[in-house]
């Protein structure tokens, strides 16, 4: 008894010790730099820019995260490194990058704890971020705590965006629901959809998505057969897409993730399910949509948002060819990458800009300026990217285009979509 | 005196070094870089999750999947009640939401054994969840919330105290009358009812004892997540995390679930960060061994290495 009681303190001890081998006090010569204020003439000796990232390597956002965004971004970083860095005046020379990356493990607690490490312990020059809606939102109030300007490519949410006065440095760079279901709505009614379907995921995503389209159809005219939703990791909706058949709808609009819209896409097939326009949200864009379905059976499918290679913007179709070799044709997404890859391009021209890494100066200019990228002329107002490349995509032979906004198309609409190919 | 001096002996250099212990980690964040003080509050986190599971599953051998739902529920007050109320009211009604639901869970289940009840609970925190999920797009239109936010330093205190708590209460339970109860539960239910013991009583206030402590952890955890939506809050993961710890660490004694938690959570810490492309690589395998080859957690290879290292001196001596 007298032994075991001994072990209480001891198992104690040792759990203590653990913590304290594992949290490494910051060593001496790096504390001066982060106690002087920030408007100090002489800025602190720097041969390096230190970027952070936590963002999901394991669990189920890691397919997402990997295709859409870490890929641009080490691409991206590769590149930079390969011409010396990032010129920042205030240091005279031009700095490279180096990535501190971390496994968020998909869990919104160890994004926000690791995002904190990165900052509090790594510290870290800028943070790159993680991916989807959720995360971001988790991160806001911590990036805003500390002062670190962060441009979010992955994040689909009119609730973050309401907030933009109490977040000023989180800047939204995806187009947002309300623009790309003002966009649907107009496509839809172009092109004479008389009747519809709608289904929805059970989170933020699908939610706000549907409400911003499927109402103003109704409004104009649009006769709503079924309106369905169905929770995060459903396996079979062939219930859902029997009934949609059966009532033979126009259009069907499904508002979801990459999961459920490749299994949407395999049971549509299987029980036969073709509308005339046929639209799904997230995931279409990847090419391993393409590549796992075959470009023919995916022809005529649309997704939400859109880029593409011909439009008309600087160092476009270079970036696409570099993207293609870096992640394989078969391994990239011809809407996220763009888009990630831009706001990282958006990142270098704030620091070269600004001409310092001083986070509240770079996050100012982030602010007020225009950044010429692979997604057009990017501004920001309210900490909203203003630039759109497209809104809908289509598949097309094989490529993605971008078939709405009208006046944003680089390629017309395949309307009513082709028949599934017979097996 | 001679026994007087034996309880001394006994007890005053664990209770010195457990004393010095305490002080350490309540002047923490006076020192110590604020990096620590989180990773801190995580790692107490998953040991008031894995204590309290140990609580009920340990000497009764009931295993229970519902930690997620007490923990969730938890972290849904603070979602909900965050701007209205003061903190320490918020987790007290977390801590007593998830009370009240464990006795209701508890005096519906606890009639049922092993597999049966292992679904059971597991099914009950996926059944809230889904639940929340279906109110929140169909009623709210709207699913996540954001929470408050609360300076770290003061979580890790709250964090703290109710570690503190939950260990004072886990200690009187293992010694106390009810503890006994528990234990013979474990070893032959039958023979505990015709021992006169009131069976289900003590289980399903067990049970909500556990859960307690686990809705307090989960109320004040919600304002480090800022936003959460209810597969955030009822993730299942939380419900096999203790578990696992309780397992990795050793159930055969208090400290046990203690070092397993935060072993656990520390060399989880380390693979993310360090190992962050090879994490679940080698997490699994560490587990896989841990469970081939330490029957007893990791309180039972101290156990044997102290056995050893006795055994040694006895025979030089």
């Amino acid at each position: 008894m007298k032994k075991k009681l001994l072990l209480i303190p001891l198992a104690l001890l040792l759990a203590l010790s653990l913590v304290a081998i594992g949290c490494p006090t910051p060593p001496e010569e790096t504390t001066p730099p982060t106690t002087a204020p920030p408007t100090t003439p002489a800025p602190p000796a720097k041969d390096e820019i230190v970027l952070g990232q936590a963002i999901a390597l394991s669990g189920p956002y890691t397919i997402g995260a990997g295709v859409t965004q870490v890929a641009p971004n080490d691409m991206w970083i590769e590149e930079v490194n390969a011409e010396g860095g990032i010129y920042v005046e205030e240091y005279g020379k031009k700095l490279p990058l180096r990535l501190i990356r971390y496994d968020d493990t998909s869990d919104v607690g160890t994004q926000v704890k690791l995002t904190e490490k990165l900052i509090l312990e790594d510290k870290v020059d800028f943070i790159l971020g993680p991916w989807s809606t959720a995360m971001w939102f988790a991160i806001a109030p911590t990036v805003n705590e500390y002062k670190y300007p962060v441009i979010a490519p992955t994040v689909d949410s009119l609730q973050l965006r309401e907030m933009w006065e109490e977040i000023p440095y989180l800047f939204i760079h995806l187009n947002q629901p309300k623009e790309k279901a003002e966009a649907m709505v107009d496509m839809a009614l172009d092109l004479g959809v008389e009747t519809m379907v709608a289904g929805h995921l059970q989170d933020l995503h699908g939610i706000e998505y549907a409400q911003g389209v499927v109402p103003q159809l109704a409004a104009a005219g649009v006769e709503v057969l079924a309106y369905k939703s169905f929770p995060i990791g459903v396996k079979d909706l062939t219930p859902m897409l029997k009934e949609f058949k059966s009532l033979n709808p126009d259009a069907a609009f499904i508002f979801a993730y990459p999961d459920e819209n490749f299994l949407i896409t395999a049971q549509s097939i299987e029980v036969g399910f073709n509308p005339k326009l046929f639209f799904c949200s997230i995931g279409i864009a990847f090419s391993p949509y393409r590549e796992i379905f075959g470009a023919e059976t995916v022809e005529g499918m649309m997704g939400a948002g859109a880029w593409h290679p011909s439009a008309p913007y600087t160092g476009a179709k270079e970036f696409w060819d570099r993207m293609t070799a870096w992640s394989g044709p078969g391994g990239t997404d011809w809407l996220g990458n763009a888009y990630c890859y831009s706001a990282v391009q958006v990142l270098q021209q704030a620091i070269e800009g600004a001409g310092t890494l001083d986070r509240v100066k770079v996050r100012d200019y982030i602010a007020s300026a225009t950044f010429d990228t692979v997604i057009g002329p990017v501004y920001y107002e309210k900490q909203l990217n203003m630039q759109v490349p497209g809104h809908v995509g289509q598949w097309q032979n094989g490529e993605f285009h971008i078939v709405a906004a009208k006046e944003l198309a680089t390629a017309d609409i395949i309307y009513p979509k082709p028949a599934w190919p017979t097996p | 005196m001679d026994i007087i001096g034996g309880i001394f002996k006994r007890f005053r250099v664990p209770r010195l070094i457990i004393l010095i212990l305490l002080i350490l980690l309540a002047t923490l964040p006076l020192y110590a870089p604020g990096y620590t003080v989180i990773l801190l509050t995580a790692i107490l986190m998953y040991i008031i999750l894995t204590v309290s599971w140990t609580i009920f599953s340990g000497p009764t051998r009931y295993i229970s999947l519902a930690s997620a739902a007490f923990f969730g529920v938890g972290v849904y007050t603070m979602a909900i009640l965050g701007k209205a109320l003061p903190l320490a009211a918020i987790i007290s009604i977390g801590a007593l939401v998830s009370f009240i639901l464990a006795l209701f869970i508890g005096f519906l289940t606890l009639r049922l054994r092993g597999m049966y009840f292992i679904i059971f609970t597991f099914g009950i925190s996926e059944l809230i969840k889904h639940s929340l999920l279906w109110w929140e797009t169909n009623m709210t239109g709207t699913v996540g919330r954001w929470v408050v936010r609360v300076d770290h330093d003061q979580v890790y205190y709250i964090m703290l105290a109710i570690f503190v708590v939950l260990m004072l209460t886990a200690y009187f339970i293992r010694h106390s009358r009810f503890g006994l109860a528990l234990k013979s539960i474990g070893q032959s239910e039958e023979a505990a009812a015709h021992r006169g013991i009131n069976v289900t009583l003590v289980k399903v206030v067990a049970f909500a004892i556990s859960a307690l402590f686990m809705g307090a952890a989960g109320a004040i955890m919600a304002t480090r997540w800022a936003y959460i939506d209810p597969r955030i809050a009822f993730n299942p993961l939380l419900s096999f995390m203790p578990v696992m710890m309780a397992i990795f660490g050793g159930m055969g004694q208090l400290y046990g679930p203690v070092i397993g938690a935060a072993v656990f959570t520390y060399l989880a810490e380390i693979l993310m960060t360090r190992f962050a492309y090879y994490y679940m690589l080698i997490f699994g395998s560490v587990l896989v061994l841990a469970i081939l080859y330490l029957p007893n957690g990791l309180i039972g290879l101290l156990q044997k290495w102290r056995k050893r290292g006795t055994a040694e001196q006895q025979a030089s001596t």
